[in-house]
């Protein structure tokens, strides 16, 4: 028998007066998965998250997480969950050891190699202040703290925000070299998607606070296909495609990225004529922003004005 | 715990620290006022050392305003701090409940609070009643209406707390539990200890558990804890109340009808004898006319003559109260009154008439402790209140007068001799309830006495000039006024009837005179009732009224020890205004959805708090968004899992068939 999700919601909405910002939301993230949350600016995943840490009421719907009722977290729960802070929120007026010092005083099980680990790992001093540290220190501090007691799950808002490469780096390393070895279930919003692909098993992805997809990397990536339609002139046009995510029109081919490329929309596109139909490969990275950006289709073909003046683009 | 509270205390020492210097600074300047007085006084100054810092209203209006203000400071910068950015997330996500958090803070903010303002008020008041420090009377009650404002700050630090925790649907709600702690602390201007307590305790519960339910739902109001909920509500009405009686009298100010005919007029008598009509228009010169009408004109240019020249004509006039205690009116003996009074200053020494002892008591102005008291019975060193006494209540302390009163009799008070000399005593020992020392141009003449039965004029020799029957306009003619005409002997007496008799009548009540020669009563009348407004509430104050919560208006009576504010004729205005409010409340508890024990408990307390207290429940309750139910297409809200009217469950979006799911399992 499978372990219970980690985190389990069902219809979970929450209303900002007569927007939706989370609407009807059924997620379930198993145990000892790094399961990344995506979404645009705006479309619900910290609303998410903070519902989940009982920071919001929801408007209506249920959830678990570690099988309290997430309404009613009680503190021998949020003890087993390590939660970042969007922007790594600390108290600036404390130097880095009473801020260690005061996170520790709330957990029993506090283990402090593993802080100290951290620590040394970003370079921090002990009597610098809080509010004088780099955002990349400020991250690795925040990081230390909540991993220094030991969560079962952790919960992670947009951890890499505003940091630079190395630090974003060293803070991915950090994370994954202290949940994998022990099996802990990270639940985390991101914008940036080389981090996803480095690190997460599962995604779920957000549109305007409704759940458009929700399932593994790899199914994503298999799931969302870009394809090449030659023609001998220019494309025909485009007839309603199921899954299209977006089409790129240019003078003699076009090329299409859509979701499930299976028998019946490949049957509607040769239908188009094509001189040749070739998939081609798609990083993964253009696949989130194909999937998150605007839908619809592009057309990229030069007119004679633009051709003379060298200019390329036209919409 | 311990974490979190050491965490407040390092937040909020500034500020305590700050507030802690600056109380002491206004205190230490209060000693050195006091400390230059009394150096005057050994100067041969007249009597600037002769009170107690103790008991000053500078000091207690000091304490008030800054208790205020640091309560409020510490109470906003507590929510404020954490507020900022998303602290507040990090804060609540400790492993601990949100009421241990609440209680550190509690405990950190009131505890710096109690520090900053009780530390430099304790060593002021210490330094106060250290016997040889102050010159003036001392008792443990006068330091109750301090400790009250004191207490002032934590109704205000409870309050700025909630203004800080609500996440008020209407921006300005946000700020009513500030109005409500205005309206609490006014409780430090009852005249009754009890109730003044009551309330501010009563404020910083209220206040208390609603800041505390808040702090549980992050500043919203579902899923607040059960004892929080009434606390907000009631918190918000209170408030709502104050803001809309005060937009009330303002909008009759600036935009009600004009007041242009305003005229004030009241009876006046010239020195011999007549009684004359005196109207002061805003728009117009005063008018001075007879009781026929005709205006009174100067004998010589034939002109109407002006208020000036009236002033100069006018008979001089004494006025006095009278209240004789029966035990049904007895003023309550834990009143903040008046604790003592100043007398005299003689070299050397303070002499302050304290009610306590009934008494009049020296303090020695170079020891500063008591040296000996003056009663009825002379003086004798040191303090007894077994002593003779004179008659007064507490609360209704003398002025420095030539004579004080005891039962029937009336002393004469020499205070360079120490001696109280008897000076009349009334028929068969008819208790004094007024006396009055009639002192035209800093020479006493006669002493006016009322009691049950007489008025008596007395000589300032102890002699009868004369005496009028007092019944049968005692008691609802409490107001004596004896005006002395000319020729030297004459008199005039007028009896007013007292503001309690008129409100009860309803309607204002004729003034009497009687003319006096001598011992003789020449004639007597009963003037006509000015024209004017009935005694009562004026317009403003009755549509002011109906603002204000049935049951609050219930208990005036009682809070402010007065039964005149029943206000019997506005209580059916006041159930229907709270009546009208009741379904308002009903149709919008029906129309969001409401359980059946919110409904009905809304309908109570709509019913108790009127207007006030839907004005709460609009600003408390998170409305919910509806929106047509796509089975139904009846608007339903979006809080329920289920539609109303139909039943039907709400749907996920439909899909754009790029949607991608998987079961989930455990990761491989």
């Amino acid at each position: 028998m499978s372990d219970p999700p980690v985190i389990q919601t069902r219809g979970l909405t929450r209303y900002f007066g007569a927007k939706p910002a989370v609407y009807e939301l059924d997620l379930a993230v198993p145990r000892g998965s790094v399961f990344a949350f995506l979404g645009r600016n705006g479309s619900g995943k910290t609303t998410t998250i903070r519902m989940l840490l009982g920071l919001l009421e929801p408007t209506r719907g249920s959830g678990a997480v570690l099988g309290y009722d997430l309404c009613a977290l009680p503190p021998e729960a949020r003890a087993r969950i390590g939660y970042l802070t969007e922007d790594h929120q600390l108290y600036g007026w404390m130097s880095v050891r009473q801020s260690c010092e005061f996170q520790s005083q709330f957990y029993p099980r506090w283990n402090g190699r593993v802080l100290n680990g951290i620590i040394d790992h970003f370079a921090l001093k002990p009597e610098a202040r809080v509010k004088d540290l780099s955002r990349g220190e400020r991250a690795g501090l925040c990081l230390a703290q909540t991993l220094a007691p030991g969560p079962e799950l952790l919960i992670l808002d947009d951890p890499a925000l505003g940091l630079d490469p190395v630090a974003r780096r060293s803070l991915l390393e950090s994370m994954l070299y202290l949940t994998r070895r022990s099996a802990r279930t990270i639940f985390f919003s991101s914008h940036n998607l080389a981090d996803v692909e480095r690190v997460a098993d599962y995604i779920a992805v957000l549109d305007r606070g409704v759940l458009c997809a929700c399932c593994t990397l790899e199914m994503f990536r298999n799931s969302v296909r870009q394809v090449r339609l030659r023609f001998a002139g220019a494309p025909p046009p485009l007839p309603k495609v199921p899954g299209l995510l977006q089409a790129f029109r240019y003078e003699h081919e076009l090329r299409l990225i859509l979701v499930r490329l299976n028998g019946e929309v490949e049957q509607a596109l040769r239908a188009l004529g094509p001189l040749e139909m070739e998939p081609l490969p798609l990083p993964l990275e253009d696949a989130f922003l194909s999937y998150l950006g605007e839908h619809g289709e592009r057309s990229f073909i030069l007119d004679e004005a633009d051709r003379d003046a060298g200019e390329v683009l036209k919409e | 715990m311990k974490a979190l509270i050491q965490k407040e205390l390092r937040e909020l020492v500034k500020a305590a620290v700050l507030g802690l210097v600056i109380l002491a600074l206004f205190l230490l300047q209060d000693y050195h006022a006091y400390a230059r007085a009394m150096r005057e006084l050994a100067l041969g100054g007249a009597g600037a050392g002769a009170y107690s810092p103790l008991a000053e209203g500078g000091l207690l209006k000091e304490t008030f305003y800054f208790c205020a203000i640091l309560g409020a400071v510490l109470g906003w910068l507590q929510i404020h701090n954490e507020r900022r950015g998303d602290l507040w997330s990090f804060l609540v996500h400790r492993p601990v409940t949100r009421t241990q958090i609440f209680l550190a803070k509690i405990a950190a903010g009131a505890g710096l609070y109690v520090l900053a303002a009780g530390a430099p008020l304790a060593a002021f008041i210490l330094w106060g009643i250290i016997p040889g420090h102050i010159a003036a009377p001392f008792e443990w009650a006068m330091l109750l209406p301090i400790l009250a404002r004191f207490l002032v700050g934590l109704v205000y630090y409870f309050a700025a707390m909630l203004v800080g925790l609500r996440q008020a649907r209407w921006y300005a709600s946000r700020g009513l539990p500030l109005p409500t702690a205005i309206l609490v602390c006014a409780a430090t201007n009852l005249p009754s200890f009890p109730w003044m307590f009551t309330a501010i305790l009563a404020g910083i519960v209220v206040l208390g558990l609603a800041a505390w339910g808040s702090f549980h739902t992050n500043g919203f109001y579902q899923g607040q804890p059960g004892a929080s909920k009434p606390a907000l509500a009631l918190a918000l009405a209170v408030g709502a109340m104050v803001v809309a009686v005060a937009a009330c009298v303002l909008a009759v100010q600036f935009v009600g009808p004009g007041d242009n005919d305003s005229s004030t007029s009241y009876y006046d008598i010239r020195k011999d004898g007549t009684i004359y009509r005196v109207t002061h228009s805003r728009f117009r010169p005063a008018q001075i006319v007879d009781l026929d009408g005709n205006p009174l004109k100067d004998a010589k240019t034939g002109e109407p003559v002006t208020p000036q020249e009236w002033y100069r004509l006018h008979a001089r006039a004494f006025n006095m109260d009278v209240y004789i205690p029966e035990p049904a009116r007895a003023r309550p003996a834990h009143a903040p009154a008046p604790w003592f009074r100043c007398w005299q200053a003689t070299p050397g020494t303070l002499w302050y008439f304290w009610p306590r002892y009934a008494r009049l008591v020296a303090f020695d102005t170079s020891s500063r402790r008591p040296i000996g008291s003056l009663g009825p019975d002379g003086f004798s060193s040191g303090l007894s209140e077994r002593g003779a006494r004179f008659d007064y209540p507490p609360g209704d302390v003398p002025w420095a007068s030539p004579t004080l009163r005891a039962g029937a009799s009336v002393y004469q008070v020499q205070i360079e001799k120490r001696a109280a000399t008897l000076l009349f005593t009334t028929d068969a020992g008819d208790p004094i309830g007024a006396s009055l020392d009639i002192v035209p141009d800093y020479d006493w003449k006669y002493t006016a006495l009322a009691t049950r039965k007489f008025v008596y004029l007395v000589s300032s020799d102890g002699k009868l000039v004369w005496k009028s029957p007092y019944q049968p306009a005692y008691p609802d003619y409490d107001e004596i006024r004896v005006c002395l005409l000319d020729p030297p002997d004459q008199y005039a007496l007028w009896l007013s009837a007292s503001r309690r008799f008129e409100l009860q009548s309803g309607r204002k009540e004729p003034p009497q005179v009687t003319w006096l020669s001598g011992a003789r009563s020449i004639k007597s009348m009963q003037l006509p009732v000015l024209p004017g407004n009935p005694p009562g509430l004026d317009p403003t104050g009755k549509a002011a009224l109906l603002l204000v919560p049935p049951g609050l208006a219930a208990m005036m009576p009682y809070i402010m020890d007065d039964p005149a504010l029943t206000h019997e004729r506005l209580w059916p205005y006041m159930v229907l205004a709270a009546l009208l409010c009741v379904p308002v409340g009903w149709w919008l508890g029906r129309r969001y959805r409401f359980d059946s024990r919110s409904q009905v408990g809304w309908a109570v307390f709509l019913l108790l708090f009127g207007v006030p207290g839907l004005l709460a429940l609009l600003s408390v309750q998170e409305w919910p968004a509806r929106e047509p139910c796509p089975n139904c297409q009846r608007p339903r809200v979006v809080t329920r899992a289920r539609c109303e009217h139909c039943g039907a469950a709400f749907q996920p979006r439909a899909p754009h068939g790029i949607e991608i799911f998987e079961p989930m399992s455990a990761p491989r």
